[in-house]
């Protein structure tokens, strides 16, 4: 057993953030696929793992197309198998590289490096790309090709646990972590990929990619995460949701038929606060007041039922302080603790603050 | 009102930070020394609190920053500002920091949409904005 690393040196701490932003960047990436280098990445991936070489390398745009050509695939080389033409298994085992036993030997330090990275750490996009791939193909096809789901490699949505393992290569460096340099350059290179014994399927990158200023999937207009194929994925805040539901198509009723109280919540946030406490018929709280600050406008508050939010919450219906193109003023809601009896203090609460001090609002632009 | 006051226009040119260009380049940016809000931040005068000591660069700080690059609130420099904690997990403090505008001085705070808000001498503190769901989350304007 190697020595264990109980801290690092400043040197090694100070390349945390930029090798942080690097992995970002790579998980991140829509470039197009450098199809050269992830080839060269993957056939360095079996020469470590002492595999023969494939001799196909075919090249989809998604990762849906990537699990359905991946279940071909397996399904043709089932069928030779079982006719004896070949007697080898098919997949071989690329992903024993990943056993590298390095975690057990930086455990002291992690804590350090959560501090460091730690802002950035609720990083879902990786995964809800997975959860998007997984039900699509179960509508798609056959729960095989789900299958191929779980059993793709991720390239670049690897970059969570890849770039821990990839600082300890480069930065520290420790024994063992050099076995992931394939693995690292098919990451840094394309999308998701599949090994087999005789193939290889690797996948694009995707087209387009939208993150809120918190780095969670979201896009009002249009898809979050696209691919060339056309696969693509909604997302509200973070949230999965229907094509319909970003189309603007669900009206009130619609939304609350909606199970998921997640999917449910962006889907009033998607239609707009003000629109939606007047077609719901919810109940005002307290009484409409002036809004500090902003001369002219009001302040409302309003209860929302248990059954809407999966928790009971109160909304405060705002105007904003400055005029849209156009001049008109848009309204917003903010949702609150039922705590909050009046307009001011469900507007204090968000700040903060006591209602007396919000009163003293001089300007809200 | 302090007599050095600026219109946005005048504001855009001294600082290069554009807003919005429905909002009106003769509009006169109220310089406050009370409360106020620019979208989801609060500058709230703090006279109890030990003055920042850090200068604000010429480049500006972006107390709350937007979407790639987009929707920043930038204070201007003129002053100091510490930055403080952000919040956690909704039990700590909204406090993004704070902020001491000398005797004589004017810092602007800039953002696209809202566009300047005029900070008179005195400390404050600058929060931003919070909301209700499963868990307290932070406004996003």
């Amino acid at each position: 057993m190697a020595e264990k690393i109980t801290e690092l040196t400043p040197e090694q701490e100070a390349a945390l953030e930029p090798h942080r932003d690097m992995w970002l960047d790579i998980g991140l990436s829509t470039e197009r696929a450098n199809r050269t280098e992830a080839e060269a990445g993957a056939r360095e991936a079996y020469t470590i793992a002492g595999l023969d070489q494939p001799e196909a390398v075919i090249w989809l745009d998604s990762p849906m197309e990537g699990a359905i050509g991946a279940w071909m695939l397996a399904s043709s080389l089932a069928e030779e198998a079982a006719a004896g033409t070949i007697a080898i298994e098919s997949r071989p085992s690329i992903m024993s590289l990943t056993d590298t036993d390095c975690d057990e030997r930086y455990p002291e330090v992690w804590e350090r490096i959560m501090a460091v990275i730690g802002r950035d750490k609720d990083y879902p996009t990786f995964s809800e790309v997975w959860a998007g791939t997984t039900p699509s193909a179960r509508n798609g096809a056959k729960s095989a090709i789900r299958e191929q789901v779980r059993s793709a490699a991720y390239g670049q949505h690897d970059a969570g646990w890849l770039s821990f393992n990839d600082y300890f290569r480069v930065v520290v460096p420790v024994e063992g972590t050099e076995k992931l340099s394939g693995l690292i350059r098919v990451a840094k290179s394309c999308g998701w990929w599949w090994p087999f014994d005789r193939a290889i399927i690797l996948t694009e990158r995707p087209t387009a990619l939208h993150l809120d200023p918190q780095q969670r999937l979201h896009n009002a207009d249009g898809p979050a995460i696209e691919y060339a194929d056309g696969f693509a994925l909604y997302s509200w805040h973070g949230t999965r949701v229907p094509v319909e539901m970003i189309r603007g198509e669900w009206d009130t009723t619609r939304i609350l038929q909606e199970p998921n109280a997640e999917v449910r919540r962006s889907a009033i946030e998607r239609l707009g606060w003000d629109e939606f406490v007047v077609e719901a018929k919810l109940e005002q709280v307290g009484e409409v007041m002036d809004d500090p600050g902003n001369p002219g406008c009001t302040i409302a508050l309003y209860d929302v039922p248990a059954v809407i939010y999966d928790e009971p919450v109160r909304v405060l219906i705002c105007t904003n302080g400055t005029t849209e193109r156009g001049g008109t003023r848009r309204k917003f809601g903010l949702t609150t603790p039922v705590e909050c009896a009046t307009p001011l203090e469900a507007a204090a609460w968000g700040y903060n603050v006591s209602p007396e001090v919000y009163a003293t609002l001089q300007r809200r632009a | 009102m302090q007599t050095n006051t600026l219109t946005i226009g005048e504001a855009i040119t001294r600082f290069g930070v554009q807003v919005d260009d429905h909002l009106s380049r003769e509009a006169t940016i109220p310089v406050l020394t009370g409360a106020q809000a620019q979208g989801d931040t609060l500058i709230l005068p703090a006279p109890d609190q030990v003055p920042a000591t850090t200068p604000i660069p010429a480049m500006g700080v972006a107390v709350v920053r937007g979407e790639v690059g987009g929707n920043t609130h930038l204070l201007l420099p003129g002053g100091f500002f510490d930055a403080g904690p952000t919040i956690q997990d909704g039990t700590d403090s909204l406090v993004l920091g704070k902020l001491t505008v000398p005797q004589g001085s004017v810092v602007y705070q800039a953002h696209p949409e809202h566009g300047y808000a005029g900070i008179g001498a005195g400390t404050y503190t600058v929060s931003r904005q919070r909301e209700q769901a499963d868990v307290i989350r932070m406004v996003q304007d």
